[in-house]
């Protein structure tokens, strides 16, 4: 308390120097997106907490057991499909799809909803829609490679993954409570997920507005005509540019110089993995499940995007 | 961290939120419609650090213990430091919105530039008419969107009022608006090129109301679909609350 209140003094002793430090006109425009990316993420992370929240002191482990189905990859399919109910970007995601493991719901169930329900939802799939008003066919393009990368992903989970790559802190539950009880637990974990998830969006929001300015925008100009060339920019751009998913549509629609293809790859990785999302993850569930899962969702996820957009749109054009 | 750190940090995320809301500056970093968000997450905010506030002075009362101390949730918290980040940028800083620098580094991208391909193919549209009146005001989107697309040529011989702010790049002075989606973060430029009446006098990221008529036709693949606005007068304005187009 004393450091922070330091801190704050400090800040405000300096106003005018750390005013004129930054004065220049790429820190500037840095400065101005970081602070664009946080205002713009924290109502989702708001509302991410308060459905957090809400499951860890309403929902039983019994109740969300007896919705799922038992077998593990029909679960995993059911999981894929209901992101389509939690319309928002991926920072709400995270901490709902750890509140589900906490309350009993298999690991590679709930990854398939975490990487599911940014990218599903009606609100991300209408934006696609009206981003691409002639090529509507990107639409089913985008829906059928975001659900298979999630339910792929949950798959190989259910085969590769191991339950202590998790941090246990992560998993830990909430004892169930009744009665007025209930809204303690629920204010108290959408408090405690705010701050610890909080600080990692920072940190997101801080990478992507570094980047955001550092890459060249001259790299899209390059890559049109080179598939595997155009294909792996966009899905790095997708990474460090960490736009929100109801957004990059627009920006992907912007390219027109690019074939359909690597725009959709973008739009396929963007809410699957990116800085913003890593950096949440490794806070959320921990350094060792971080750095196992994003590699592989990417890799998924260009492969459902390249296999489902050759069969929906038709080849790379 | 300790929990009364947290919940006074969040006091002043929930308080930033709010505070940008209300006095209009969140429109240079979102777009309108995310405000009734914003004040809603600030309000949690507040609530949520509030209710632990309360609820730990009255278990501190009752068995001189804090709340939740058994929920040990010090470990790994450190990154909460961050959060004061925003707080200081927001009410010490408070960057402006996107200027003349972010039109550079889009290199030359506008949101015609990229879309044209596709559309051209479908070949030019009819435009509704424009207004009678003398002096036509029109978003910058509208005016270049016209210029390479209507078929009917709705602007040529009519003057036209834009508002945006000067960038000057390669030798050329341009006047620039950038068009947001969702956040700042992807922003895209749409500029056409100012000629005489001193245009090229104006300095960077001021915001200028200029009256002029388009130079039919001058919008072609080769500059990137950027008009040439004959300009007869300009008029500096102060920056606008809502400096983006959507």
């Amino acid at each position: 308390m004393e450091l922070l209140c330091a801190v704050l003094v400090l800040a405000v002793v300096f106003q005018d120097w750390l005013a004129r430090i930054l004065d220049v006109p790429a820190l500037r425009t840095g400065s101005t997106v970081f602070v664009a990316v946080c205002v713009q993420a924290l109502p989702f992370l708001v509302l991410g907490v308060l459905i957090s929240g809400a499951i860890a002191a309403f929902v039983s482990a019994p109740l969300l057991a007896r919705v799922l189905p038992r077998n593990p990859a029909a679960a995993v399919c059911v999981a894929g499909l209901a992101g389509v109910a939690l319309p928002g970007c991926e920072c709400a995601s995270v901490p709902v799809a750890r509140r589900l493991m906490q309350q009993g719901v298999p690991q590679p169930v709930a990854l398939a909803f975490l990487l599911a329900a940014p990218a599903v939802n009606p609100v991300v799939l209408v934006a696609t829609a009206v981003a691409f008003p002639t090529a509507p066919q990107m639409v089913l393009a985008r829906f059928g490679a975001s659900l298979a990368t999630s339910v792929v992903m949950g798959w190989l989970w259910t085969r590769f993954g191991r339950a202590e790559w998790i941090a246990e802190r992560a998993l830990r539950a909430v004892p169930m409570a009744a009665g007025r009880a209930r809204w303690a637990v629920f204010a108290e974990t959408a408090r405690t997920d705010l701050v610890d998830a909080g600080g990692f969006l920072i940190i997101g929001a801080f990478t992507a507005a570094t980047l955001n300015v550092l890459v060249p925008r001259s790299w899209f100009a390059v890559v049109g005509t080179h598939p595997v060339l155009g294909i792996a920019v966009m899905a790095i751009l997708a990474v460090v540019l960490a736009l929100c998913s109801e957004a990059d549509a627009f920006v992907a629609a912007s390219l027109a110089a690019l074939p359909l293809l690597p725009r959709l790859v973008f739009l396929v990785v963007g809410p699957a993995v990116d800085v913003k999302l890593v950096a949440l993850q490794v806070g959320t569930f921990g350094r060792r499940f971080a750095a196992r899962f994003a590699p592989m969702a990417l890799v998924v996820a260009v492969g459902a995007a390249v296999v489902i957009g050759l069969l929906v749109l038709g080849g790379y054009r | 961290m300790r929990r009364e750190t947290q919940n006074v940090l969040l006091v002043l995320v929930g308080g930033a939120l709010l505070k940008i809301a209300l006095n209009g500056s969140y429109l240079r970093y979102v777009r309108p419609s995310i405000q009734p968000w914003l004040i809603a997450s600030g309000v949690v905010m507040v609530v949520l650090a509030a209710v632990a506030i309360v609820r730990d002075i009255r278990s501190y009362h009752a068995t001189e213990q804090p709340a939740a101390d058994h929920d040990g949730h010090r470990h790994g918290s450190r990154s909460s430091w961050l959060l004061v980040v925003p707080v200081l940028a927001i009410f010490l800083i408070a960057p402006p919105a996107l200027g003349a620098d972010a039109v550079a580094r889009a290199g030359g991208r506008t949101i015609i530039s990229q879309a044209a391909p596709a559309v051209t193919q479908q070949g030019a549209a009819a435009f509704p008419p424009l207004p009678a009146e003398p002096v036509v005001p029109l978003s910058m989107s509208e005016f270049v969107t016209r210029s390479v697309w209507d078929a009917t040529g709705s602007l040529n011989s009519r003057v036209v009022r834009l508002t945006g702010f000067v960038a000057h790049e390669g030798g050329s002075t341009y006047l620039a608006r950038l068009v947001i989606t969702c956040c700042a973060a992807d922003a895209t430029p749409v500029k056409v090129t100012l000629v005489g009446a001193g245009a090229d006098a104006q300095r960077d990221d001021q915001w200028l109301a200029v009256d002029g008529r388009i130079r039919p036709g001058s919008a072609t693949q080769h500059n990137d679909y950027t008009p040439t606005f004959d300009v007869v007068t300009v008029a500096p304005i102060a920056t606008p609350a809502d400096p983006y187009e959507y």
